[in-house]
């Protein structure tokens, strides 16, 4: 089913507000988590824990489950289909992992904000969870710019799937 | 708008730039693995 014109800009910009947003959100995410992780203060470290909790549950968790969601309505909506082209398989495969490894490491995210806001953390608290935060935000920020990249450079690649129902379109087009 | 297109009559192959992607992604899950293993990072490390 390909969407009307009107439809499809709408939903692009959908696609684009959330996924952009997400972006931008998970590079706040780590701004934090490096300055917790260097913070000697312990108000500057509990103020830094804090902010990531919230950060990670109203604005990553929503848009981490908006983007994927919005990709799936453009794909389906559109010529490109979802398992047609590697670009747009690719980005699936890296973003619904993404959003499921996301709402389990929100464990840590809440249990280092739950001790920050208690007794502050300073110097070697918490310091393997406290770096794990940083290096899983890096990974998660690499791995939506790698998402942003494919879908703006859209590398060429079919699928075996894609080129056999393309072949099957234009014998249908072309009797 | 661009639009998909492939107008070989063969079926197409793994593309260079996914195959590329793919040596980066498990040089990558390669290094988490090793950093787990050794104990650098990782959950439970409450000093």
């Amino acid at each position: 089913m390909v969407m009307p014109p009107g439809l499809r800009k709408f939903a692009l910009t959908l696609h684009m507000v959330t996924s952009v947003g997400w972006l931008g959100a998970v590079a706040t995410f780590l701004a934090l988590a490096i300055a917790g992780l260097g913070g000697r203060d312990a108000g500057m470290t509990r103020a830094a824990y804090l902010s990531m909790d919230t950060v990670a549950w109203y604005v990553i968790v929503p848009l981490s489950f908006a983007s994927p969601l919005t990709g799936l309505v453009q794909s389906l909506g559109t010529p490109w289909g979802l398992f047609r082209q590697y670009w747009v398989l690719l980005k699936l495969l890296m973003t619904i992992p993404s959003t499921l490894l996301l709402l389990v490491h929100m464990g840590p995210i809440d249990y280092t904000a739950g001790i920050a806001a208690k007794t502050g953390l300073s110097g070697a608290d918490l310091h393997g969870m406290r770096m794990q935060l940083v290096i899983e935000a890096s990974a998660a920020l690499f791995v939506l710019l790698t998402a942003t990249v494919l879908s703006v450079y859209k590398p060429k690649g079919m699928t075996r799937y894609g080129w056999r129902k393309q072949n099957m379109e234009r014998s249908i087009a072309q009797p | 708008m661009i639009e998909p297109r492939e107008s070989k009559a063969t079926p197409p192959g793994i593309p260079r730039w996914l195959k590329l992607f793919g040596m980066v992604a498990a040089a990558f899950l390669v290094l988490v693995i090793i950093l787990h293993l050794t104990g650098l990072v990782g959950m439970g490390h409450h000093h």
